[in-house]
């Protein structure tokens, strides 16, 4: 599980790079706004020893049961819960920022996709339409805490490695189909976030039992700067840079594209292998969203609706799914 | 040697080696950050077949190895730890493209060129930066930082973590080792344990950030004020930055 989604910088376009640069700039812009409203701008040694702890933390190697190998804690949404969203989010950007530097994780030019795969899309889009919502209706107590940081772990690590996907393939680094890709990507990366989740829920736990004033302050300082309109923009901006950049990969071919133009005069490359022609028919038949678009439409806005689709229809099953179990919880 | 001690030992090193004197380490900062992005965006707008640019970035990254008299091999050590991943997204053009091309007369297919050029790129983007973190303190990074103005704010915080990985890294190993010490034959936690485990490291990181926190209020700290070492840009400095990105403009045009 170590492998999670630290992208290297030879695994995206300069585009991609510069894009998401300039994205998370406005929210490192827009997070210490919202510090300063809630007058927390005094504790930058708080929120730097916080992102000494989650460094710390996804040092220290758990066994999953049953599996024989060993993970570590992402820390995102956990360092949400106890410390607040925006503080959490500069924490993060802390931490992702040294790892990039010294220990090699990640890229220069990639810190920009790093920071939105693992910072901004669990706490600008899990965590407020998630986490927010079920603690505010249900209360902070053992079963909200549970079900809220299972499912926006979930979702946050599973959007992060659509995001993933999507910034590879809007690179053209990889020959992989889409479809391919993302089959190879999310069903791990469920497992990833559920075992994330877990790992979260019981430390959040252990901290509301210590002192239960530790998650509501940072629930509700959160509750005082934050908006619903703001969150919902916030989370719909994620789904437009996902549909955006689709549009961007659609039209502009380079890297290996170009590279195998150069060679053989053609993009396409000519398939000879008749079992492989064969699947590849079988999957042109049963997928949804081809090759980023829609079937028989190959306009750009086709393939951006296909990403805004993918993302969304991720964050609408786990929202759902969490939607049915607080209703349960609520019967109960 | 423990990972914890390992990590610690890690970062000391690269402390270490950023206090050496050599010409590089007198770089200003912001240049050898600006050198640092134009050898990225160099590498990464080389295409799979340009064999020279790839020859002259490694040429390049060596040669800096031996003017800021950091060790080749520890170079290679750091930049390793970034190719597992490179290498299967590799993989999977090696098994997508198949088709047969003569590069240089040595037979290839286009997918495993693609998925060397990938590995390469990944190398060397990672070599640059070992090199730039390896040559300039943090503290002069975040100084480079500032003059490009990123918020005070945040690159105090980068500073503060840095600062407190030593210490919670080292808080983090000795409650490892005093439960692998209770509990024989395992060197992982179980995952029944780590709530209470990660809660416990919170709680106590919570009580230094508090103290920390504390100490800085009472001594006057204003959030606005950047405390860390302020460094000005000359008229060199820019000059050797427009040289740099000229020259590897024509190198671009040269090489392609």
């Amino acid at each position: 599980m170590n492998f999670m989604m630290h992208m290297a910088d030879g695994l995206i376009s300069i585009p991609v790079g510069v894009i998401f640069y300039v994205v998370i700039g406005f929210l490192i812009a827009y997070a210490i706004k919202k510090c300063n409203t809630a007058n927390l701008s005094h504790k930058v040694a708080l929120m730097g020893v916080m992102g000494a702890f989650v460094f710390a933390g996804q040092m220290i190697n758990f066994t999953i049961p049953g599996t024989g190998s060993s993970g570590h804690i992402l820390g995102s949404i956990m360092l949400a819960m106890v410390l607040g969203q925006y503080p959490a989010f500069l924490s993060i950007v802390a931490v992702l920022v040294i790892q990039a530097l010294l220990f090699g994780d990640g890229g220069l030019l990639a810190l920009g996709c790093n920071i939105f795969n693992m910072g901004v899309l669990p706490l600008f889009v899990a965590y407020p339409l998630i986490v927010k919502p079920i603690l505010n209706k249900f209360g902070i107590n053992g079963k909200t805490l549970t079900i809220a940081s299972i499912l926006s772990c979930i979702v946050g690590i599973e959007l992060g490695a659509l995001s993933v996907s999507l910034q590879t393939l809007a690179s053209h680094i990889t020959a992989l189909p889409f479809t391919t890709f993302i089959a190879l990507m999310l069903p791990i990366h469920v497992v990833i976030g559920l075992v994330e989740g877990l790992i979260t829920s019981a430390v959040v736990g252990f901290v509301n039992k210590y002192s239960p004033a530790i998650i509501e302050d940072a629930l509700y300082m959160t509750n005082a700067v934050e908006s619903k309109k703001a969150s919902l923009i916030i989370g719909l901006s994620a789904l437009v840079i996902a549909g955006g950049l689709s549009l961007f990969a659609s039209s502009h071919p380079d890297g290996l594209e170009w590279s195998i133009a150069s060679i053989t005069g053609s993009t396409e490359i000519e398939e000879k292998n008749t079992t492989k022609k064969e699947i590849a028919k079988v999957q042109e038949q049963t997928s949804l969203l081809p090759d980023y678009a829609f079937k028989n439409n190959d306009s750009p806005l086709s393939g951006a609706s296909a990403g805004i689709i993918g993302a969304g229809v991720v964050l609408v099953v786990a929202g759902g799914a969490g939607y049915m179990l607080s209703k349960k919880h609520r019967h109960e | 040697m423990n990972k914890y001690a390992y990590s610690l030992f890690s970062l000391e090193h690269i402390e270490e080696l950023t206090k050496k004197d050599t010409t590089i380490h007198h770089l200003q900062p912001i240049v050898k950050l600006f050198f640092t992005v134009f050898f990225i965006i160099f590498t990464l707008t080389s295409t799979s077949y340009a064999l020279f640019s790839y020859l002259f970035l490694i040429c390049l990254v060596i040669l800096i190895c031996f003017l800021a008299k950091i060790p080749v091999r520890e170079m290679l050590k750091r930049t390793l730890i970034g190719l597992p991943f490179s290498f299967f997204l590799g993989l999977s053009n090696v098994i997508l493209m198949p088709t047969p091309i003569s590069f240089y007369n040595i037979p290839l297919t286009i997918g495993l060129l693609s998925m060397i050029s990938i590995m390469l790129k990944t190398f060397l983007c990672l070599a640059i930066v070992f090199l730039f973190v390896a040559t300039t303190p943090l503290e002069d990074i975040a100084g480079a930082f500032v003059m490009l103005h990123v918020p005070y704010f945040l690159v105090s915080i980068i500073l503060v973590t840095y600062r407190y990985i030593y210490l919670l890294v080292e808080e983090a190993g000795k409650m490892h080792q005093a439960y692998i010490l209770r509990h024989f034959k395992k060197d992982a936690l179980e995952m029944k344990h780590m709530g209470s485990f990660l809660g416990l490291l919170f709680v106590r990181s919570l009580h230094h950030a508090h103290l920390v926190d504390d100490a800085m209020s009472l001594r006057g700290y204003d959030p606005g004020h950047y405390y860390g070492p302020h460094q000005s840009i000359h008229a060199e400095d820019v000059f050797l930055i427009v040289l740099m990105a000229g020259v590897m403009i024509i190198l671009k045009v040269v090489l392609s």
